[in-house]
Parts: C-alpha cells; sequence; structure tokens
C-alpha cells in the first residue's frame, strides 16, 4: 500500500497522505457518523481535527443512554452521575460532581444533556449533565392564568381555581422539557405561561415543535404546533383513557392488573401510539398495550390495538418516542425501554419490556458492582453544547 | 449497441487500464460528467486513483450495478456485501477509498466507507493507532481539552 501512496505522478494534485489532512467536507462525513462518545473523543485526536470539529454540525443522537442518579444518603459523598451506553457495555462513564441539592432531587423530565430536576421544596431547575451549567426555573408559587398557587408553611401547595376551589398538595403527572431557538429569548423569564385551555392533562409529549397533549377525563387529544410565535392547535379528536384511581384501589390490596399510566408516543414516522402501562401491585409485574391513535398522514385510527412497533423499532417511553433499534446501538427491537418514578422513596428504576415474548427485564444487571444505585432513567445525551 | 459503445476503459494513475461495462462506471457521477462531455474517447483517465483502489472501486460498482439492474434490491444480501467489503480494509486503504469515491462522486460508496472509518475507531488510542494520526497538541492544549472533556477520558 505504502508505494503506491508514494508514487508521485506530475499530473494529478498532490496526494494527500494523511487523516489529518483530509479535507473538511470529508472529515465532517466521518464526524456525523461518530457515535456520542466518539464524536466528542474525534476533537482530541489531533489540532486540525479539533479545528475541524469546532465546525462540524453532527445529527442529532438517538441512542438512548441509562443515567444512574448518585444514591441520597449519608454514605454517599459523591454525586456524580453514572453513565452507560449500550452501545459500549464494557464502559461505564462518570460525570462531575453535581452537587448535594442535586443527590437530593429528582429527575422529572429530559432533553438532550439537560435533565429537568425536582428538588425536595418541590422547586424546579434544569442542569446540564456534561457542563453542570445550572438554571433555575420560576418558584412554583404564582399566578398561571386564573389559577393561584401558594406554598403552604410545610412546604405543600395550596391551588386555588378560577372558580374559587381550594385543592390542598399538587403532583406534577408528566412533564415534557424542549430547548429550542426560541429559548434564549426566555432567559431570566420570571413566571410560567399556560397552554390556551387545557386541562386534566394525562400525558405530554414534545417532538418537532410539536406538543401532543393526551387529557384523561375529557377524551381529548390535541396537537400544539409551537413553530410560531405563539402555540397554534392543529389538530384535535376524541380519545378515550381509562380511568384509574389510585386511592381507592390501594386500601383494596389485589393482585389484579391495574392501569399504571397512559402514555403517548410518537414514533419515527410520525404515528401517535397510546400505551396503557399496567401493573401487578403485589407482585410488582409490568405490562403494556399500545394502540395506534392517529397515524402519520393524519388519519385517525379506529382505536386499534398493535402487537408490534414498526420495522425495528424501539419505544422509549419516558422520552414518548420511538427510535430505530439495530445492531450498532445496541437497542433491542420491538421494546419499550421505561423508567418508573417512585415519589415516595425519592427513586427511579429502569426496566426493558419485550412485546415479543411480553416479559419485563429489570436492567439493573448493568449495573457494576461498583456502581449502586435505585434511581435510573433513560436519557438522550447531544452534542449541543449550551442551551444559552 | 456496438461493443465498443458498452464498454469504457478507466486507466488509473499508476497506468493500469480496466476495461467496464458503462453501466457500472456511470455509477461515478464524474465519469458520468467526462462521457457526456464526449472529449473523451473510451479510456477515461483518472489521476487520482490507484489501479489497487480503483480496482476495489470497479468491484463495489460492479455489486451494485448488477443489484440495481435486477430490479430487485434484495437490500439485505447487498447490506452483507457491503459490511464483508470494507471489514478487512486497513486504514490506508479505507483512507484512498475515501478520496476515491469522492473523487468519483459515487455517494453510496462515500457513505459507506465513511460509516466504516466511524465504526472501526471506538477509543482515542485507536483513532491514534488505527488511522496512524499524530497527536500533535502542546501539552497546555491537551489541558485544556482535557478539562472540558473530562467525562469522555474514562477509556
Amino acid at each position: 500500500m505504502e508505494e503506491t501512496e508514494q508514487k508521485h505522478n506530475p499530473n494529478s494534485h498532490e496526494r494527500l497522505k494523511s487523516w489529518s489532512d483530509l479535507p473538511l467536507d470529508l472529515l465532517n462525513s466521518v464526524f456525523e457518523r461518530l457515535s456520542f462518545a466518539n464524536f466528542q473523543r474525534a476533537k482530541s485526536v489531533c489540532s486540525s481535527w479539533h479545528s475541524a470539529w469546532r465546525q462540524c454540525v453532527p445529527k442529532n443522537n438517538l441512542i438512548p443512554w441509562l443515567i444512574l442518579f448518585p444514591e441520597d444518603n449519608e454514605n454517599n459523598n459523591s454525586s456524580s452521575c453514572t453513565l452507560f451506553n449500550p452501545e459500549e457495555r464494557d464502559k461505564l462513564y462518570r460525570t462531575q460532581d453535581l452537587g448535594l441539592e442535586f443527590a437530593k432531587s429528582i429527575c422529572i423530565a429530559t432533553c438532550e444533556s439537560w435533565l429537568l430536576m425536582q428538588n425536595n421544596l418541590r422547586n424546579l431547575y434544569i442542569v446540564n449533565l456534561f457542563t453542570n451549567e445550572r438554571i433555575n426555573l420560576p418558584p412554583m408559587e404564582s399566578q398561571i392564568g386564573t389559577t393561584k398557587i401558594q406554598r403552604t408553611k410545610d412546604d405543600r401547595f395550596l391551588v386555588t381555581s378560577h372558580d374559587g376551589e381550594e385543592y390542598r398538595g399538587m403532583h406534577l403527572r408528566s412533564a415534557v422539557f424542549w430547548i429550542d431557538e426560541k429559548t434564549k429569548d426566555h432567559k431570566g423569564a420570571n413566571s410560567w405561561n399556560q397552554i390556551p385551555v387545557v386541562s386534566e392533562c394525562c400525558d405530554l409529549v414534545y417532538k418537532d415543535h410539536k406538543l401532543y397533549f393526551l387529557s384523561y377525563r375529557a377524551r381529548d387529544f390535541r396537537i400544539f404546533d409551537f413553530s410560531g410565535e405563539t402555540p397554534q392547535e392543529t389538530f384535535r379528536r376524541s380519545v378515550s383513557v381509562e380511568m384509574f384511581c389510585h386511592g381507592r384501589q390501594l386500601r383494596k390490596p389485589s393482585n389484579h392488573w391495574r392501569l399504571f399510566a397512559t402514555k403517548l408516543v410518537v414514533t419515527v414516522t410520525g404515528d401517535v401510539l397510546k400505551v396503557e402501562q399496567l401493573l401487578r401491585p403485589i407482585s410488582r409485574k409490568w405490562s403494556f398495550r399500545v394502540f395506534k391513535v392517529v397515524s402519520s398522514s393524519g388519519f385517525v385510527e379506529n382505536r386499534d390495538r398493535i402487537y408490534s412497533l414498526g420495522d425495528g423499532e424501539s419505544m422509549l417511553l419516558d422520552q414518548g418516542i420511538t427510535v430505530l433499534a439495530n445492531e450498532t446501538n445496541g437497542l433491542i427491537r420491538n421494546s419499550i425501554y421505561f423508567s418508573v418514578i417512585d415519589h415516595e422513596n425519592n427513586a427511579n428504576d429502569t426496566f426493558l419490556f419485550s412485546l415479543v415474548t411480553r416479559k419485563t427485564e429489570s436492567l439493573h444487571k448493568f449495573d457494576s458492582s461498583s456502581v449502586q444505585s435505585s434511581r435510573a432513567r433513560w436519557f438522550l445525551p447531544s452534542f449541543t453544547h449550551t442551551c444559552t | 449497441m456496438s461493443k465498443s459503445e458498452k464498454k469504457i476503459v478507466l486507466k488509473s494513475l499508476d497506468n493500469e487500464a480496466f476495461e467496464v461495462e458503462k453501466a457500472v462506471a456511470l455509477q461515478s457521477q464524474t465519469i458520468w460528467v467526462m462521457c457526456e462531455d464526449k472529449c473523451v474517447g473510451n479510456e477515461i483517465p483518472l489521476e487520482n486513483v490507484t489501479g489497487q483502489i480503483l480496482a476495489k472501486v470497479i468491484d463495489y460498482c460492479k455489486k451494485h450495478a448488477v443489484v440495481d439492474g435486477d430490479g430487485d434490491e434484495s437490500s439485505e444480501e447487498l447490506k452483507n456485501w457491503d459490511t464483508e467489503f470494507t471489514k478487512n480494509m486497513d486504514q490506508s486503504t479505507l483512507f484512498n477509498m475515501i478520496l476515491a469515491a469522492n473523487y468519483l462522486n459515487i455517494k453510496s460508496l462515500l457513505n459507506l466507507t465513511c460509516q466504516a472509518v466511524a465504526d472501526k475507531t471506538k477509543t482515542i488510542d485507536e483513532f491514534h493507532t488505527f488511522l496512524n494520526i499524530e497527536n500533535n497538541f502542546t501539552p497546555e492544549e491537551e489541558a485544556q481539552i482535557c478539562q472540558e472533556n473530562l467525562w469522555a477520558f474514562d477509556d
């Protein structure tokens, strides 16, 4: 090989010899195919790669990583997270120390490498896993439209609705979190806005500038387009949601399947799925029912139950999306990746449910002995460096 | 169509001549443009590609021309062939294949070879050893990049 390289033809351009000299556009073609971790490594290879790296805009990463949160207990003096990449099964990454408050907070949503966290005073903040950049969100107590939220002495909340009715306690049922080109305009904002006329939120998904909303009592499914100045409702139909009543069923222990949650999922091709997550409370067994609610063409499906995801897809229930599974990314096709937040024990847990075998496995086996964490969650690490 | 019109001769940088079907060669946009121009005869000189690399490029084009011609995409088989094709290529061959695919403007081959490089390098050491790149950072630069990149250095 070397001898052919050294031959020099006077008619040809000077022949390139090294990967360091690869023209920028070709280097970009290689860079954009690197996995998240390798893309980060590429900049450390040599100075010409480093400068090319800075100009490269990589594609969005769609391979979820597992984040294992620091244990919140006295023996633990480090608040760094452990990250597991399904592509590199023999390897674990550690983030920097994210602070004591982080260890006492719970993650309720993620967007790229940013986490939406709720601390033990129920205040919200976002933090970047890799840079430790942190932004506090406006306090929960506020006036949102006609609804007033006050903090009581015992750090609970008193909610006064538009008709003067009072509710004690407040529970964040579903949260989505996204960063787009408008985010910087909201920097320093100190209040919350209400999405026009939605109530009884069952689940939310945000994908490609669209917010998918499902209400549980009003049988209401809507799509809002957030690409313009103000959110526009672009689609609405009735989707029934089975009711689930936590209280009564908890008092009467039984091991019958009960509906734990109803979630929305948007697929790779843009179909909207309704996913019912079922639980046997005593044996802690999980199961799922998947229904196609709206197809990508906007055609309204007749609530068809489906038994398999599209061509080689895996579902990331926490993100409300499906992604393509293949051999290189290590995802198992036709499976549902999900985590469960246990509010009482301030914990989450991560599972994989196969639609083929209909069995659930806990993903704790990925933990090496050096990692102790009962709190874990899927996220999609991103190349974006900051959100501001 | 006469025989001479169906065949074309590609001549490498080191003067190796390859007679191939026109349909095979025309997967290269560069060759296609050259043929359109009609300013070349049946022999096309490719100044940037060695015979050794050109032989591989032609293998690739032959395989892909046959499959396209069948009208049957049999994509699984073709994918496997592509994987085998790049599997044992060393870095120097891959490097020259990328340059050749770029020069000849064969998009699918460029994608395939760039993907192969991306798949073959998993650690910084692999970037350095497999791709034979010298780490030319000053210690100060290196320290700064390490700082930005702490978590990825768990190698």
